[in-house]
C-alpha cells in the first residue's frame, strides 16, 4: 500500500499510526496538492483509494464497531467536519478570532468527558476515532504556547494523550512521519481549510472577486446616477436637544463610560469613544436621527483611594479627571451629543428608583457579611481601606493591604489580617456582620435567555462569546450595595450608610445622562408605539458582562419596559508594539501623549480604526502607523483628491467638466455601488475597520481610472477625446465627492477641508442607507475651491523617536527625563523587588502571552542580581554554616519560600526548582531540630 | 438555502423509505436527529444510519467508501453553496473522480450516489449552460442518479439537454 502526502499533514500522521497498530507495511511517497486534490492518499490497489484520512485510517486500523450504532463514525465524521477545521485554522493563523477560540474550547471539552468516563474516546478499547483524534491534537498539544493556551485545563486529555504517545507504534509512526509540532503544516485539501459548520454566513453572500458587472447592475447605477441625488431624505433639521421622531430611524448610541481615575490609553479610545463616534458620524450622514452620549465614571473605591493619596475629596478627584478626559476626546474629535459624568443628581434619583422598583419586585435580597468595621472613623472599611500583618505562614509582612499582600502575592480575606489597622485613622477595626442587599440574577436568568436569544445575532463576535461564556454556568445573586461614602446612596432603611457598588449603577449612567442632556429621558429609554428607539452600545470586552447581563438583569426585573441594547458591539484588546497597554503601569501611548506627537488626530483617528480588534487582539505599532500614513493615506486617498482636484481646477479653471458617461464609465460606477454597498453593510454591522478598507477601495478604483483613461492625453486629442478626458475628470472630482461622503465618520477634519476644497455644503454629503449608491454631489457648472494636499509624509526617522520616547512605563520616561539612575539601598531594593515581583505575577494572572511579561520578569531578575551585589558588600555572620538562631533560620525559610513559589510560578521544569525545594526543607529540618533542642 | 439540510435527510428517507425522527439543527447548526432512541450526529451519520435501518447491507470496503464521499460532501458543500469559487472547485473535484467511475463508489450504484445528487441540487440548478460543459462526467451521472422514478418523482430533474449549446453555438456543417 502506497500513502501519497505532503510534508508534515497531521492527517498522515493517523494513516501512519494506524498502519503501525495494525502491522501494515506502507510506503511514503512525495506529492503536492496540484496532483490529488486531497492528501493523504492511501492507495490499496489500482482498484481501490481512500482520499478521506478518517476513511483510511479505519481500514487500516479495522477494529469493527465497538457499539454497534454507528458510533465510530460518528465521531470520525465529528472529527472531520469540526475538530480538524477548527484546530487547523488556529494553528495556521496568526491571530485567532474569539468565537474559534470559544468554539474550539467547547470542542475539547467534548473529548475531555468522553476521556473522563472511558480510558479511550469511545470505550476502554482503542479504536479509529482515537488515532484521527489524536493526531489532529498532536500540533496544540505538543506546542508549548498552545497547549497552554488551550489545553492546560483539560486533565483527562493529557492523560490520554501520554499514554498513546508512549506506545511503541505511535513512536515509530512519529518518526516515519519526520513532522514537527510547531508548523508550517501541509493542508489536508486543494479546496483549502473548511469553515465550522456554525461560521459559515447563512446567507448567500458571493465572494464575487472576479465577477464582472451584471446588467442589471449597470441598469441601477445609470438611473441612481441620473436621478438618485433629487431622491436623497430631505435632511434632517438639528434640533438643540435631540428627540426621538415618528417616522425615523432613532438612533440612541452610547459609549462604555470611561473610569475617571487615570488618563485614557489609546486602547480606551478606539474601543469604546472613537468606535462610538465613528459610528454615529456614519448615522448623521445617513440621515438617522441620532443621540450620541457618553460620561465619565466616578463612583467606587478606586475613586476615593486616588483621592485618599493624593490628599483630597473624590469629588476633587474627579472634577480633575473629568477635564483631562474631556480635553482628550475634544482633541480627538469625538462629538458626543452630551458628554456628562456620572456623580449627579439625576443618577442618584434615577438609580434609587429603579432599585426600590427592583426591590418591590421581589428580586432583591439580604444576606450578612463579615466585615472589619472602623469605630474611630464610624464606617465598615473596604478591603483596600485596611493593612495588617499577612495571616499566611511564612510571610508575616507588616504592611499587607486587606484584598493582597504585597510580599508574598497571595489573596486575603480581608477578615483574617493579623493586627487590622484602618488605613485613615490606625484604629484597630472590629470584625461585624454587615448586612448587604442582593440582586437575585438567578431569578432573571430565564428572561434574560430568552430576550438574549432574540438579540445577540446582532452582537459583535466578541460580545457573544464573552455572553456565551457566562451563560455556561447559572447565575448567581450579586452583591449590590457596600460600605463606602462615595457613590449612590442606598434609599432603603438600614442601609443609608452604605451606596450602590459600580456594576450596577454605572450603566444606569447612560440613562442619567440622557436626562440631563435632554431632561426627557424616558422618551430615548423607554419603548413606545409611536416610534422605534434602536440602542447601540459600545465597548471593550470586559465591560460585556455588565452591559449584556447585569443592566438588561435590572431592567428586565423592574419590568417598565425599557429599551434594551439591540447592538452591542464589543472590540477585543489593543496591544502595544506587543506587550499590553496598561493604565495602572502607564505601558503605552495615552491620550496627552498623541496630542504631543504633532501627528494630526485625524490621521491617528484612522490607524486605529484600521487595527480596531474586531474579531481578534491586534496591535498597535509606530512603524505601522507610518506605513499605512504613508502608502494609504497619502498616496492612496490623498494623491487622488489632489489630482482630480488640480486637474479641475488646472485645465478647467475649477469648473466640473460635464460629465457624458458612457458604458464603460457605467460599468466604473456599479463597481464603485458595490463599494458602497459593502461599505453601507459593515458599517450597519458594527464593522467599523472593515467599511475603512471599502473606503480606500473607492479611492482606488479612481486612480486606476486616472490611470487607465489618460485624461492628459486625451485633452490634446480629437473633439470626441477632448469629451472623454473632461468626462474622466468631471467623474473623478464626483469621486472626491463621494470620498468625503464616506470619510466623514473616520476623518472629520480632512473631510471639512475637502468640503471647502470642493465648496460644497456639508448636507449635501449624504448616503441613502437603503439604495446605496453613487450620486452626482456636485452640480453642473459648479466651481471648486483651491485644490490643497490633505496629507503629509510621516518620516522614519519620526516614527523611531516616538518609540523610543514612549517606550518603558510613564515613571520610567519621567525618571529618564530627570536624566538619573537612582542607586538604592538594599532596603530600596528589595521594596522595588516587592512591587516588580508584584507587577509580574499580576502579569501573568492576566495573560499567559510570555512575551508580554518576559520583559518585567528581566527587570525583576535584574533588580534581585543589584540586591546581591548591594548585600554582598555588607558584613554578614550567617554565611559560612548557615544560619543558626530561629529568628534567622526562619526568616531565611520565608526568603527561599518566596523563590521557590516564584520558581514554580515561572517554570514547571521540575529540574529547576527542585534542588531549591530541598533547600527549603532543609532549612525547615534545621528549625524543627532548633525548636526541638529548645 | 444549503446543501445538507433537514431538506435533503428527509429526501434520502423517503428514497430508503424509512423514517427519518425529528431532524433538525443543533445549536452548533450540526444536523441531529434521533433513530432508534439514539441521537444521530452529523449528515454523513444520519445517511449510514438510515442506510443501516432501511435493511442494506454494506461491505465494510463499501461502507468506508460510502463514508468517504459523505464525509466529503459534510465538510463542503454547506460553504459551496454560500461561496462560488469553492463551488467551482468542489464540483470540478467531484467531476474528475467520475471520469474513472461510473458512480461515485465504483461500478454500482449506491445509496451515496442518491444522496450526493441531492445535496449538490442546488448546486447544479444554479449552474449556467456554459459552465455545464466543463462538467461533462458529473452530469451525465446526474442523469442517471435522475432517471429513477424514486428520485424524479421527489424532485424535478435537472434539465440536461445537450441541445441546448449546439442552439447557442451551432455546430458548422
Amino acid at each position: 500500500m502506497k500513502i501519497y502526502t505532503n510534508e508534515n499533514n497531521t492527517s498522515t500522521l493517523k494513516l501512519l499510526i494506524a498502519a503501525n497498530l495494525a502491522g501494515k507495511k506502507v510506503e511514503l511517497h512525495n506529492a503536492s496538492l496540484t496532483g490529488p486534490r486531497a492528501l493523504p492518499l492511501l492507495e490499496v490497489d489500482e482498484q481501490l483509494s481512500f482520499f478521506s484520512s478518517n476513511a483510511a485510517v479505519q481500514y487500516l486500523f479495522p477494529i469493527l464497531d465497538l457499539s454497534e450504532n454507528g458510533q465510530c463514525q460518528q465521531m470520525q465524521e465529528w472529527e472531520a467536519t469540526r475538530l480538524l477545521p477548527a484546530v487547523a485554522t488556529v494553528i495556521t493563523s496568526k491571530s485567532v478570532p474569539s468565537d474559534l477560540k470559544q468554539a474550539l474550547n467547547s470542542l475539547l471539552q467534548t473529548i475531555n468527558e468522553h476521556l473522563g468516563k472511558h480510558k479511550y474516546i469511545l470505550g476502554e478499547k482503542l479504536s479509529a476515532v482515537d488515532i484521527s483524534v489524536w493526531s489532529t491534537l498532536y500540533p496544540l498539544y505538543y506546542n508549548k504556547d498552545y497547549n497552554q493556551q488551550y489545553l492546560s485545563e483539560f486533565v483527562n486529555i493529557k492523560r490520554w494523550v501520554e499514554e498513546l504517545a508512549g506506545a511503541k507504534a505511535v513512536q515509530e509512526a512519529l518518526l516515519q512521519w519526520n513532522g514537527s509540532p510547531s508548523g508550517p503544516f501541509g493542508v489536508s485539501s486543494a479546496l483549502g481549510i473548511p469553515l465550522l459548520p456554525s461560521f459559515i454566513s447563512p446567507v448567500g453572500s458571493p465572494q464575487e472577486a472576479d465577477v464582472g458587472v451584471s446588467a442589471e447592475e449597470i441598469e441601477a447605477a445609470k438611473d441612481n446616477w441620473i436621478n438618485g441625488l433629487s431622491k436623497l431624505d430631505k435632511p434632517l433639521i438639528q434640533e438643540k436637544v435631540v428627540l426621538p421622531l415618528k417616522d425615523r430611524k432613532n438612533v440612541l448610541i452610547t459609549s462604555a463610560l470611561p473610569y475617571v481615575n487615570n488618563v485614557p490609553h489609546l486602547g480606551n479610545i478606539i474601543g469604546c469613544v472613537l468606535s462610538a463616534d465613528i459610528f454615529a458620524r456614519y448615522c448623521r450622514i445617513c440621515n438617522y436621527n441620532t443621540l450620541f452620549i457618553c460620561g465619565t465614571d466616578e463612583y467606587g473605591t478606586a475613586t476615593e483611594t486616588k483621592a485618599l493619596e493624593e490628599g483630597v475629596t473624590p469629588r476633587q478627584i474627579c472634577d480633575k479627571y473629568f477635564a483631562i478626559h474631556d480635553a482628550v476626546y475634544k482633541w480627538f474629535n469625538i462629538g458626543f451629543d452630551y458628554f456628562g459624568r456620572t456623580s449627579t443628581e439625576e443618577q442618584t434619583e434615577i438609580a434609587q428608583k429603579i432599585f426600590v422598583k427592583l426591590m418591590d419586585n421581589g428580586f432583591v435580597s439580604k444576606q450578612s457579611v463579615e466585615q472589619l468595621l472602623c469605630e474611630n472613623c464610624d464606617r465598615f472599611l473596604a478591603d483596600r481601606f485596611v493593612e495588617g500583618i499577612c495571616p499566611h505562614v511564612g510571610c508575616g509582612y507588616e504592611d499587607a493591604r486587606g484584598d493582597q499582600c504585597d510580599k508574598c502575592g497571595k489573596l486575603i480575606n480581608a477578615i483574617e489580617l493579623v493586627e487590622p489597622r484602618c488605613k485613615v485613622c490606625g484604629h484597630r477595626p472590629i470584625v461585624k456582620p454587615s448586612e448587604q442587599l442582593f440582586i437575585e440574577l438567578g431569578q432573571l436568568e430565564s428572561s434574560l435567555r430568552s430576550w438574549i436569544s432574540t438579540s445577540e445575532h446582532q452582537w459583535s463576535p466578541p460580545a457573544r462569546a464573552v455572553t456565551r461564556a457566562w451563560f455556561r454556568e447559572p447565575l448567581h445573586a450579586r452583591a449590590v450595595t457596600r460600605d463606602l461614602k462615595w457613590g449612590v446612596p442606598v434609599p432603603i432603611d438600614g442601609f443609608r450608610n452604605k451606596v450602590f457598588y459600580v456594576w450596577f449603577d454605572a450603566p444606569i449612567g447612560y440613562v442619567s445622562i440622557t436626562q440631563t442632556a435632554t431632561k426627557a429621558y424616558e422618551k430615548w429609554w423607554k419603548k413606545d408605539k409611536d416610534y422605534d428607539v434602536k440602542l447601540y452600545q459600545f465597548m471593550a470586552k470586559d465591560n460585556v458582562p455588565f452591559h449584556a447581563i447585569m443592566f438588561p438583569a435590572t431592567c428586565l426585573g423592574i419590568n417598565e419596559d425599557y429599551v434594551l441594547v439591540s447592538h452591542l458591539y464589543a472590540t477585543e484588546y489593543l496591544n502595544y508594539e506587543e506587550g499590553k497597554f496598561s493604565k495602572s503601569r502607564g505601558v503605552g501611548v495615552f491620550g496627552t501623549d498623541a496630542q504631543d506627537t504633532g501627528i494630526p488626530s485625524d490621521v491617528w483617528r484612522f490607524y486605529l480604526a484600521s487595527v480596531r480588534p474586531e474579531t481578534s487582539d491586534s496591535s498597535f505599532s509606530w512603524a505601522e502607523l507610518g506605513t499605512r500614513n504613508n502608502s494609504e493615506l497619502l498616496n492612496n486617498l490623498g494623491n487622488f483628491c489632489h489630482r482630480s482636484l488640480s486637474f479641475c481646477a488646472n485645465t478647467f479653471g475649477g469648473t466640473v467638466p460635464e460629465i457624458k458617461p458612457t458604458q464603460a464609465d457605467y460599468e466604473l460606477i456599479a463597481l464603485v455601488n458595490r463599494e458602497i454597498a459593502a461599505y453601507v453593510q459593515h458599517m450597519e454591522k458594527g464593522r467599523l475597520r472593515e467599511a475603512l478598507r471599502n473606503v480606500l477601495s473607492v479611492s482606488r478604483l479612481g486612480n486606476q481610472h486616472m490611470q487607465s483613461e489618460q485624461p492628459w492625453v486625451l485633452l490634446k486629442g480629437s473633439d470626441d477625446d477632448k469629451e472623454r478626458g473632461a468626462t474622466a475628470i468631471g467623474l473623478c472630482c464626483q469621486l472626491v465627492a463621494l470620498l468625503a461622503t464616506l470619510l466623514s465618520p473616520y476623518m472629520p477634519d480632512t473631510t471639512r477641508r475637502l468640503q471647502e476644497q470642493l465648496k460644497l455644503d456639508p448636507t449635501v454629503l449624504r448616503l441613502q442607507p437603503n439604495n446605496p449608491s453613487f450620486l452626482q454631489y456636485l452640480p453642473v457648472g459648479h466651481t471648486i475651491g483651491k485644490p490643497e494636499p490633505l496629507f503629509v509624509k510621516i518620516e522614519a526617522d519620526l516614527l523611531d523617536r516616538l518609540r523610543v520616547k514612549y517606550a518603558g512605563t510613564q515613571s520610567e520616561r519621567a525618571n529618564k527625563a530627570n536624566g538619573e539612575t537612582p542607586i538604592l539601598t538594599a532596603s530600596e531594593l528589595e521594596a522595588a523587588i516587592a512591587k516588580q515581583g508584584e507587577v509580574v505575577r499580576k502579569l501573568k494572572e492576566t495573560t499567559k502571552d510570555k512575551s508580554v511579561w518576559q520583559p518585567e520578569v528581566n527587570k525583576l531578575l535584574e533588580l534581585k542580581k543589584q540586591l546581591v551585589a548591594v548585600t554582598a558588600k555588607q558584613p554578614t555572620n550567617q554565611q559560612i554554616n548557615g544560619p543558626s538562631d530561629v529568628a534567622s533560620l526562619e526568616k531565611a525559610i520565608a526568603e527561599q519560600g518566596d523563590k521557590v513559589r516564584k520558581l514554580k510560578a515561572s517554570t514547571k521544569d521540575k529540574a529547576v526548582w527542585q534542588p531549591e525545594v530541598n533547600t527549603l526543607l532543609d532549612l525547615k529540618k534545621q528549625l524543627a531540630a532548633l525548636q526541638i533542642n529548645k | 438555502m444549503s446543501a445538507c439540510n433537514t431538506e435533503t435527510i428527509k429526501l434520502i428517507g423517503k428514497y430508503l423509505n424509512t423514517p427519518v425522527g425529528p431532524v433538525c439543527y443543533n445549536t452548533d447548526r450540526v444536523l441531529t436527529t434521533v433513530l432508534g432512541k439514539q441521537n444521530v450526529y452529523g449528515f454523513a451519520s444520519i445517511v449510514l444510519q438510515l442506510v443501516s435501518k432501511s435493511g442494506v447491507q454494506m461491505s465494510q470496503e463499501n461502507l468506508l467508501l460510502s463514508y468517504q464521499w459523505l464525509e466529503h460532501i459534510a465538510i463542503y458543500s454547506n460553504q459551496a453553496v454560500t461561496n462560488p469559487i469553492l463551488a467551482k472547485n468542489f464540483l470540478q473535484d467531484i467531476n474528475k473522480a467520475l471520469q474513472r467511475n461510473t458512480y461515485l463508489t465504483g461500478n454500482f450504484i449506491n445509496i451515496v450516489d442518491v444522496a450526493t445528487y441531492y445535496a449538490l441540487y442546488p448546486l447544479l440548478e444554479r449552474l449556467p449552460i456554459y459552465e455545464r460543459e466543463s462538467l461533462l462526467h458529473l452530469f451525465r451521472w446526474s442523469k442517471h442518479i435522475q432517471a429513477q422514478p424514486k428520485v424524479c418523482s421527489s424532485k424535478p430533474p435537472l434539465a440536461l439537454n445537450n441541445l441546448t449549446l449546439s442552439v447557442l453555438a451551432p455546430i458548422a456543417h
